[in-house]
């Protein structure tokens, strides 16, 4: 063999491995051009412009990430009617809200239940919705944390509602938080005739009764470790009076393994962040961000929406003081990983 | 008839049309809340402003993504293709305002100035999504500035539910927030609820959602109230953290149904208390 047919052939089989595998390197390095942008949150408020001080103490090390496909979900009359046998249900299920959800009721002189499932996503919703019990007009006797959390796991257990710990994803962690409150609030009089608008506002409003009308039993999901965001992150048991579970909702995309890609450092992300790329939202009075922490989540659209991947984003927490450095809230910005 | 007489009977007959048109387009508001056949006419209105920069000085806020517009029109196309809002003649009440369309004063108090007993205060079930912020004490819903009104309805500009209003949807940030909450609450006369929220929310495509709740559309779907139907509704669309809150004229307004889909309170007496449901997003 001459010393040019093997220069040739060389030339060729280097040419044929980089063609080969320019779909693995293309999506490593160009990551954003595959459509894994992400539709950030807009606050519906005007947001102030602070200073940004970085204080977080541990950066995310991580050079490349996962992206995840997400799997169609196969939502049917049967499907839905499978887990309705779970919950109690009888009877047949179909298409409401302009075939965006498949429903099934469960309607007695009693109570109502509903349980739906959307179409685009999977994520299915059960619900009393009547008689109110979500907000009871005397303070219910509500289960303490670690009832609370049993009876929504043994709930979702016995409905096929709680996840495998053993699937991609599968990993949770559980909070129990309050759900929701009622009060009666004094507010004065409404005034008869016109009044200038600072006589009006001088009258304080004053909580007269508040109580707790149920608890929130929060999944909250994790992929390969890392945390899951976004308006999709939904995952819940409300639990009232006598522990009775009063409504449930799952949004759990099932997902496969894509493609590593290539993401942004830590610091480019905060710049984007404070360079307005990203999203987030901080009070007019909020003179100084202090983000304490930063790290990777994957983000998950809403329920009604259809997803086809799951791309992690840089997560920023912290919280927003005023110009003589006091605490008014808290913080969350997020900026895209993968550009 | 004389020639004479016919002249006279029908310039009578001519004033006596006249008077009855009149009635019919120049209607006089009260203070109290007029009976209108609510359940079987049944009127909505929206409004929906994403794009603040028309005047091309009103740069404080920003604009809103187009999806906050959507949301307000699939809040009105849903009640009035599958909850009959709006036939004849309520029709006329009915509004859809987008962007600059949307006025202030389609939203102040009749007698402060304002024109809401031929808009806001002249429908049964308002949605309101845009910007809000503090031009001076509290909260206040933001507009297109105008060449006819201000920018900001704040609280002491609202008076509603004396005319026709019984729910209004607030889709902004932190109207009702604790700061807010006595301001926003005298805005109350005869309005049954006002839905807002504690904190921040964020732009989504609510309207849709929301009204998908309030609506049994097939025999599988069951109505949702007012109040379930605002907290599942938007918390789909908003990530956790944020808090929707409802204020009530009273603890029965809470059980509401809009109109045609389930049973409505009487109008409550109008005082100083209020009740507050507050709903903490997954």
């Amino acid at each position: 063999m001459t010393k040019k047919k093997i220069i040739g052939i060389t030339i060729a089989v280097l040419l044929i491995a980089a063609v080969g595998s320019y779909p693995l390197y293309s999506d490593l390095l160009r990551g954003g051009d595959a459509g894994f942008s992400v539709d950030f949150p807009y606050a519906a408020g005007p947001s102030g412009n602070p200073e940004f001080k970085l204080a977080a103490a541990d950066l995310p090390p991580n050079n490349t990430m996962m992206v995840y496909k997400v799997e169609d979900p196969v939502v049917t009359t049967d499907s839905v009617r499978e887990i309705g046998r779970d919950l109690g249900f009888e009877g047949g299920a179909g298409y409401i809200d302009g075939d965006t959800k498949i429903a099934m009721l469960d309607e007695g002189a009693e109570e109502v239940r509903q349980l739906s499932v959307w179409v685009n996503s999977g994520a299915v919703e059960y619900a009393i919705v009547y008689p109110d019990k979500l907000y009871p007009l005397e303070p219910p006797n509500l289960p303490s944390e670690e009832e609370a959390r049993q009876i929504a796991t043994d709930l979702l257990a016995q409905s096929g509602l709680l996840p495998a710990n053993d699937t991609i994803g599968g990993g949770c962690e559980v909070e129990v938080v309050t759900g929701g409150t009622y009060a009666s609030v004094e507010v004065g009089e409404v005034p008869e005739e016109v009044v200038v608008v600072e006589e009006r506002g001088e009258i304080e409003s004053e909580v007269v009764e508040e109580y707790v009308t149920h608890l929130l039993v929060r999944f909250h999901r994790q992929i390969d470790g890392f945390p899951v965001t976004g308006s999709g992150n939904k995952f819940g048991v409300r639990i009232g009076d006598e522990g009775e579970v009063l409504t449930v909702l799952k949004v759990w995309r099932e997902i496969t393994p894509y493609n590593e890609v290539v993401i942004n450092t830590p610091q480019q992300a905060y710049q984007e962040l404070i360079s307005g790329t990203g999203s987030y939202y901080a009070p007019l009075d909020c003179e100084k961000v202090v983000v304490e922490q930063v790290y990777l989540a994957y983000w998950m659209e809403a329920l009604d929406q259809h997803q086809e991947y799951v791309v992690p984003v840089y997560e920023f927490k912290g919280k927003c003081l005023n110009k003589d450095g006091e605490y008014l809230q808290d913080f969350v910005g997020w900026s895209e990983a993968v550009t | 008839m004389s020639s004479k007489h016919f002249s006279i009977h029908l310039i009578r007959v001519v004033l006596l049309i006249s008077i009855l048109v009149a009635t019919l387009f120049l209607r006089v508001p009260t203070v109290y809340a007029i009976e209108w056949d609510d359940e079987n006419r049944p009127a909505v209105g929206v409004a929906g402003i994403g794009d603040y920069n028309h005047d091309g000085d009103y740069n404080d806020t920003g604009d809103l993504p187009r999806v906050v517009v959507d949301s307000a029109v699939a809040f009105y196309d849903k009640l009035v293709s599958d909850s009959a809002y709006c036939r004849y003649p309520a029709s006329w009440d009915c509004f859809c305002s987008e962007d600059d369309d949307a006025h202030e004063k389609h939203f102040k108090e009749y007698s402060y100035g304002g024109l809401d007993t031929y808009w806001a205060d002249d429908i049964d079930i308002c949605w309101w999504q845009g910007h809000s912020a503090i031009p001076d004490t509290h909260e206040a819903l933001a507009f297109c500035l105008g060449s006819q009104d201000d920018r900001f309805l704040e609280h002491s500009d609202a008076k509603w539910g004396d005319y026709d209003l019984e729910w209004m949807l607030i889709r902004s940030c932190s109207i009702l927030a604790d700061d807010n909450l006595d301001a926003w609450g005298q805005a109350f006369n005869g309005l049954h609820l006002m839905c807002g929220a504690q904190t921040v929310m964020y732009a989504a495509n609510d309207g849709h959602r929301v009204a998908n709740y309030y609506v049994s559309d097939h025999s599988w779907d069951y109505p949702w109230t007012v109040k379930y139907g605002w907290f599942f509704g938007v918390d789909c669309g908003q990530p956790s953290g944020v808090i929707l809150c409802i204020l009530g004229e009273s603890p029965e307004c809470g059980n509401d149904y809009i109109w045609r889909q389930g049973t409505v309170c009487d109008d409550p007496p109008v005082d100083g208390t209020k009740y507050m449901w507050n709903w903490y997003c997954i």
